[in-house]
């Protein structure tokens, strides 16, 4: 069924569709739509909708479904995200799945509500303590926002662990054709979801069981850090990334979500006008595409990312280009958006 | 009478201290789901606190909760799970200090699970300092001087909660006495009961000895809640409808 | 071809509903298209404006700078996007709301005056979609009012009427 849908809506309908059990959210802008559109249709289905007292509240409803082995959402904007991390970090410590959507905002502080992305380093460094990460999915379009949550809870069940859809502003509030078609089924998801072997669901018929990250035992914490460590390098296999013309490029144009819209339009500007530019959009920036990064690099490919910060995602591309390579950024932060013209004119002073 | 350890509770030593209130309300909460036939229906909520350790001794499906969400990782739980029986176990700095508003929340909500509220006036894993529960005068190690009016008046947790409609039970009992012992039991099998017959929310605020944390021998502080604390948190039913 | 439009005006004055409608009409005609909305904290009141693209092929980013045509409902509005329009760009003014001398290369229509023959000044927003795409025919009428219908009809068919009256009266005034 193809529509006309806000990616925030979109966002909603693929996560009924991926078997979402339970979401709660607290309001803010620019993500509102997802709040409203779940309390309408998670009802409709017959399934948990629960606008909550805080985006405290919020995260931890989430934790609580995911020990009972269910699928629980919620969404937020950049400062509701920034008071969930404490529990993010339990999440991970626990091992749990959920699946949390940050529509960023601009900031820091109460910022604006236009359409940022400040908040990479926050979901892809950490955000709260202690060593964790989070797979981090960046939809550009709004097919991406139907599509996303089912990939998102796919892989939080599949390593236990929390997933975070990193939106932004624009792709939340932007109307587009979205084919709401029936998603994808992955071929091993029924062992995937099943949670019997570890979810607290009453200990009929087996022996109690306790979900916990307080690790007191002399050396146990180190053992499952050890433990979770494995996990998250496991992850690496992913990775997602589009890349168009890249192979005779002199330059190549990183950039996720929004950016990687306007990036594309600078791309088919200078392909035009005879230069030789290639397109890199990451779909996963945790894991990140630092191998095909660096592989481009090793070829003697150029750089130019953008972003709608004051660069973040860039020290990602260093790191993987390891100055074998020239990196150039071009950020807006603060909710501003890059320029085209903007990025055509500093590709071209790179050539 | 043939005295034996409740199927709900593991044959673990604890490690709270001597003279602690958290042993004998583990085993009276024990003893209540046993009675009830509800151990493989729980789901357990421990809190930050002394009982974090709860699912070491608790011999049902138990987790942990960051310090003074209980109420909402409970609330999720149960709205997902509502054939199951859900409670929290919460002290006063979990519930009444950093997780104040998922307390008032969940209660006007009237959700359908049970709050057992261990009030023991103090942090105690922490080594003592003060709570919002903590008497006028006491001395913690944050009040070194005794409480004083700047630090804020003991919290009355079961009377701020009977203004909110959507409460069903509210009862204050007390662990320091054999008579007391038994009321707190009763009270418990009561909310449990309330959840298993959808009566929405209820809460049993159980006065528990800190013997540690009050600088006194385990007698003395049986005797602290009987001549001071039950006076500033009076014993009672504070609302059953 | 990709034509982008900036709709602008303050919340309330049909802004958003204006873009919608002229991105359902484009899907009609299987035109790729996008709708970007922009406002401020208030959700009545405040500045408000929608970028459109309306295009054959993908269109990159959602964010109009500078605009192929521009549809103005504020004195405010005018001022800030005026400079904007591309230099083949065209300005459509609700001159009920905006006065102007008559030097300035825009397209003008009294739209509340327009719309109150047909009962409120509530469908000006119509009536410019109708003087804009009897101007630049970059949408066919019969999808627009296929559109207007389709936004309108959980309202009634009364209103669904009146809108596309409204519409056609600005379609005559070019």
């Amino acid at each position: 069924m193809i529509k006309l849908m806000k990616g925030n809506n979109a966002l909603v309908e693929g996560s009924i569709s991926a078997g979402l059990d339970a979401y709660f959210g607290y309001p803010i802008t620019p993500q509102n739509e997802i709040t409203e559109s779940m309390s309408v249709r998670m009802r409709e289905e017959g399934r948990v909708f629960l606008q909550t007292e805080s985006e405290l509240a919020s995260v931890n409803m989430i934790y609580g479904v995911a020990m009972t082995g269910k699928k629980a959402l919620t969404s937020s904007s950049s400062p509701g995200i920034s008071l969930m991390q404490e529990t993010i970090s339990y999440m991970a410590g626990c091992e749990l799945p959920t699946v949390i959507v940050n529509v960023q905002r601009g900031g820091p502080g109460l910022g604006n509500i236009s359409g940022a992305q400040g908040d990479y380093f926050q979901a892809v460094k950490g955000g709260g303590h202690g060593d964790y990460k989070m797979i981090v999915l960046t939809p550009s379009n709004v097919q991406e926002m139907y599509e996303m949550p089912k990939k998102a809870f796919y892989l939080a069940f599949k390593y236990k662990n929390p997933v975070m859809i990193l939106a932004d502003g624009v792709i939340g509030q932007m109307i587009e054709k979205v084919d709401l078609n029936e998603l994808a089924k992955y071929p091993d998801e029924d062992e995937v979801f099943n949670a019997s072997d570890w979810a607290l669901t009453g200990c009929k018929n087996r022996s109690s069981r306790f979900i916990r990250s307080l690790i007191m035992e002399e050396g146990a914490l180190t053992e499952h850090n050890y433990k979770l460590l494995e996990k998250f390098n496991k992850m690496e296999v992913e990775v997602d990334f589009e890349e168009v013309s890249t192979d005779d490029a002199d330059v190549v144009l990183v950039g996720y979500g929004t950016s990687a819209r306007i990036i594309y339009d600078a791309y088919l500007n200078l392909r035009d006008s005879g230069f030789n530019v290639g397109y890199l959009r990451p779909k996963t920036v945790f894991p990140f595409p630092s191998k095909r990064i660096a592989a481009l690099a090793d070829a003697g490919k150029k750089f130019m990312v953008v972003e709608m910060s004051s660069g973040q995602m860039v020290e990602d591309v260093r790191l993987a280009v390891l100055g074998k390579s020239e990196v150039q950024f071009y950020g807006i932060p603060g909710g501003g958006v890059p320029e085209v013209e903007t990025i055509i004119s500093k590709v071209k002073n790179m050539m | 009478m043939k005295f034996e350890m409740p199927e709900s509770l593991k044959k673990t030593p604890q490690h709270y201290c001597p003279g602690c209130g958290h042993g004998i309300i583990h085993r009276i909460l024990s003893e209540v789901i046993d009675e009830l036939n509800i151990r493989e229906k729980i789901i357990a909520v421990a809190p930050v606190g002394c009982a974090v350790f709860g699912y070491l001794y608790w011999d049902f499906d138990t987790c942990e909760a960051p310090h003074g969400r209980p109420p909402s990782v409970a609330t999720a739980i149960k709205r997902t799970n509502p054939n199951k029986v859900v409670f929290t176990y919460q002290g006063d700095g979990d519930l009444a200090a950093i997780g104040g508003n998922e307390m008032l929340h969940t209660a006007n909500r009237g959700e359908n699970i049970t709050i057992f509220f261990v009030n023991n006036v103090c942090y105690g894993m922490t080594g003592g300092q003060m709570a919002p529960t903590t008497m006028p005068n006491q001395v913690t190690t944050t009040t070194t001087q005794g409480r004083t009016e700047e630090d804020g008046y003991p919290m009355k947790v079961c009377e701020l909660l009977s203004n909110i409609d959507y409460v069903h039970y509210l009862e204050r009992v007390a662990v320091n006495s054999p008579a007391n012992t038994l009321k707190a039991k009763a009270a418990i099998k009561k909310a449990m009961e309330n959840q298993l017959n959808g009566k929405g929310f209820s809460l049993v605020e159980i006065l528990a000895m800190c013997p540690t944390a009050w600088y006194q021998t385990p007698v003395e502080s049986l005797q602290m809640i009987e001549d001071t604390i039950s006076k500033a948190f009076p014993l009672g039913v504070f609302k059953d409808s | 071809m990709k034509k982008e439009i900036i709709i602008t005006g303050y919340g309330g004055q049909g802004i958003m509903q204006a873009g919608n409608i002229l991105i359902k009409a484009a899907i009609l005609e299987d035109k790729v298209t996008t709708f970007f909305p922009s406002y401020g904290a208030e959700m009545r009141g405040g500045a408000a404006n929608c970028k459109v693209i309306i295009s054959d092929e993908f269109i990159g980013s959602p964010i109009v700078y500078k605009p192929d045509y521009v549809l103005c409902f504020s004195r405010l509005a005018f001022e800030k996007f005026r400079k904007s329009l591309k230099p083949d760009g065209l300005m459509f003014l609700n001159s009920d709301l905006v006065k102007i001398e008559n030097n300035i290369d825009v397209l003008v229509l009294e739209a509340n005056t327009l719309s109150e023959k047909f009962g409120s000044k509530i469908m000006a927003n119509m009536a410019m979609l109708g003087l804009f795409i009897a101007r630049v025919k970059l949408l066919k009428q019969a999808s627009m009012e296929e559109a207007i219908k389709e936004s309108f009809k959980h309202k009634g068919e009364k209103i669904v009427n009146l809108n596309i009256e409204v519409f056609r009266a600005g379609l005559d005034c070019v």
